[in-house]
């Protein structure tokens, strides 16, 4: 395993293993505007780290461990070009927290997911192992996850999530030309997910699950639905999602996380 | 008029004035610093995740330059977003890196054509579909290019999802590449491809699928026939081209369609 030296920075992200204070855990999100909110929902002294590209970096301490919060962009290849680099910076433990459409009819705006697995609809982890090898999360951190929910509370479901690079069906319009361009195609892979239990739909952890998994490292999958999939079109929550309250419900679940981990 | 708040690029029809023309960096800096050199009176629109939107007036054109982020998703979104809001033609910039033994640092690599190491063109045209540019608005940049002198290339990219295995980088986290990408960089030269970089695929099949036109150029910031990593010396001499040929093929593309004289 690569591990670059403690002052050397890496190229994309833009820190080095002891600008994070030789910190192994670290939590990715999808939307950089969510990085420093959550960072001092964690850790009133958080640190800002480095912005560069669309790895935002902040550096936490929660239950006296070191917890990198950083932004990985929009999809599966920022994800990989991120993981690869944080890997070599000596993190080890990956908890996702984004965003995802729901695929069977029982999630609702606002509803959790923690991924066991996902399917791999994307070309990133292609590059890492042949499409048969698992894209599967770690049986102890997910666990571990799975326990904070409970002990705050939340509810979840546990499932399968499928990682598309391709952009979430939305509704039926001729705006939408590409929707238009593949509709009955959308519409079966929705019913066939669905009848093959999927719950959701995102679009970069099956490459987090497949490159941890290749790398030996860890990783889970914490999901928020922020829009329903359906066969007839797709509904876009009309409500904002609340960025106080999400943070607020991913700091009490992650604070559970570190304490138990 | 359409006042709807595009998802991640936060631009509104509103805010693009009509903008036909659209530069695509890769990296939110990059943005600014493209649009004031064609326009000092640039006007800043929005910021989003990796997305800083400025608007420039090229003698008397709207131009707009958005930043995309990394990676074949990325530029998807971006592009479709703009497709949204008018805009018919689309430019990628960015750096990459060469293996053509021929090709220097700071040259400029035109995209004729892009090898689909990604993802997402596939889950909208079949594998043997051509990632193709737009061949009059792409021979604007190579006389752009010519009348600058600006050192470059016209020729074969391969555009991955991956920064790491799919560029056949050895010196990675793991210490391993799939067998069937030993020797990648061996076959994608013998097979005359020229530069390797992660987004030009997934714009040039988009283009030809909404039939808006495209064309892709990059300046040369890593020479893999000598090393695997980026040189900033070349990021500078990459960055001086790239203005320069990105500003006289816009403005002779312009001429060319009679929006000046």
């Amino acid at each position: 395993m690569k591990l670059v030296p403690k002052d050397e920075i890496l190229y994309h992200i833009g820190f080095s293993p002891e600008m994070i204070e030789f910190a192994e855990h670290a939590v990715l999100l999808d939307n950089s505007e969510y990085v420093e909110l959550l960072a001092k929902e964690l850790d009133l002294n958080a640190k800002f780290i480095s912005d560069n590209r669309e790895y935002l970096t902040y550096l936490v301490t929660v239950a006296g461990k070191k917890v990198v919060i950083a932004s990985t962009g929009f999809g599966a290849p920022p994800l990989g070009i991120g993981l690869e680099e944080m890997a070599m910076v000596g993190l080890k433990h990956f908890i996702r927290v984004g965003e995802a459409g729901a695929i069977q009819y029982g999630l609702n705006i606002g509803d959790f997911v923690i991924s066991m697995g996902a399917i791999r609809k994307e070309g990133t982890s292609l590059h890492y192992a042949p499409l048969n090898y698992p894209a599967a999360a770690s049986l102890s951190l997910t666990q571990v996850v799975r326990g904070a929910f409970d002990e705050a509370q939340i509810p979840y479901v546990a499932g399968v999530t499928v990682s598309v690079d391709m952009l979430w069906p939305v509704e039926n319009t001729t705006e939408h030309i590409f929707d238009y361009l593949n509709e009955e195609l959308y519409r079966e892979l929705l019913k066939k997910w669905r009848k093959q239990k999927v719950h959701c739909m995102d679009n970069a952890v099956s490459a987090m699950f497949t490159i941890c998994n290749v790398f030996g490292l860890k990783s889970a999958a914490i999901l928020d639905i922020v829009m329903r999939n359906f066969e007839e079109g797709s509904i876009r929550s009309e409500i904002q999602p609340n960025p106080t309250e999400r943070v607020e419900k991913w700091g009490k679940i992650l604070r559970t996380v570190y304490k138990n981990y | 008029m359409n006042c709807d708040k595009q998802y991640l690029t936060h631009l509104t029809e509103e805010l693009v004035a009509g903008a036909k023309y659209a530069v695509l960096p890769g990296d939110p800096k990059r943005a600014k610093d493209l649009a004031f050199m064609l326009d000092p009176n640039a006007k800043f629109l929005a910021f989003n995740r990796q997305h800083a939107s400025y608007l420039a007036n090229l003698e008397g054109v709207n131009v707009l330059v958005v930043s995309t982020g990394m990676g074949c998703p990325a530029i998807s979104v971006t592009a479709i977003e703009l497709h949204k809001l008018g805009v018919e033609t689309y430019i990628r910039l960015g750096t990459s890196g060469t293996i053509k033994e021929k090709i220097n640092l700071g040259d400029i690599c035109i995209t004729r054509a892009a090898v689909k190491l990604d993802g997402i063109s596939r889950e909208y045209v079949d594998e043997g579909y051509p990632a193709v540019a737009h061949f009059a608005l792409t021979q604007a940049f190579v006389d752009g290019a010519k009348q600058e002198k600006i050192p470059h290339y016209v020729g074969i990219t391969a555009s991955s999802d991956t920064f790491w295995p799919g560029q056949e980088r050895h010196d990675n986290y793991s210490g391993y590449l799939l067998r069937s990408l030993q020797g990648a960089i061996t076959e994608w030269r013998a097979l005359n491809v020229a530069n390797f970089e992660m987004e030009a695929s997934a714009l040039l099949t988009i283009a030809k699928v909404l039939d808006v036109r495209a064309a892709c150029f990059c300046g040369i910031i890593a020479k893999r026939t000598e090393s695997e990593e980026p040189n900033h010396e070349g990021k500078e001499k990459a960055q001086m081209h790239w203005e320069k040929t990105l500003k006289a093929g816009l403005i002779i593309d312009m001429k060319r369609n009679g929006l000046i004289q």
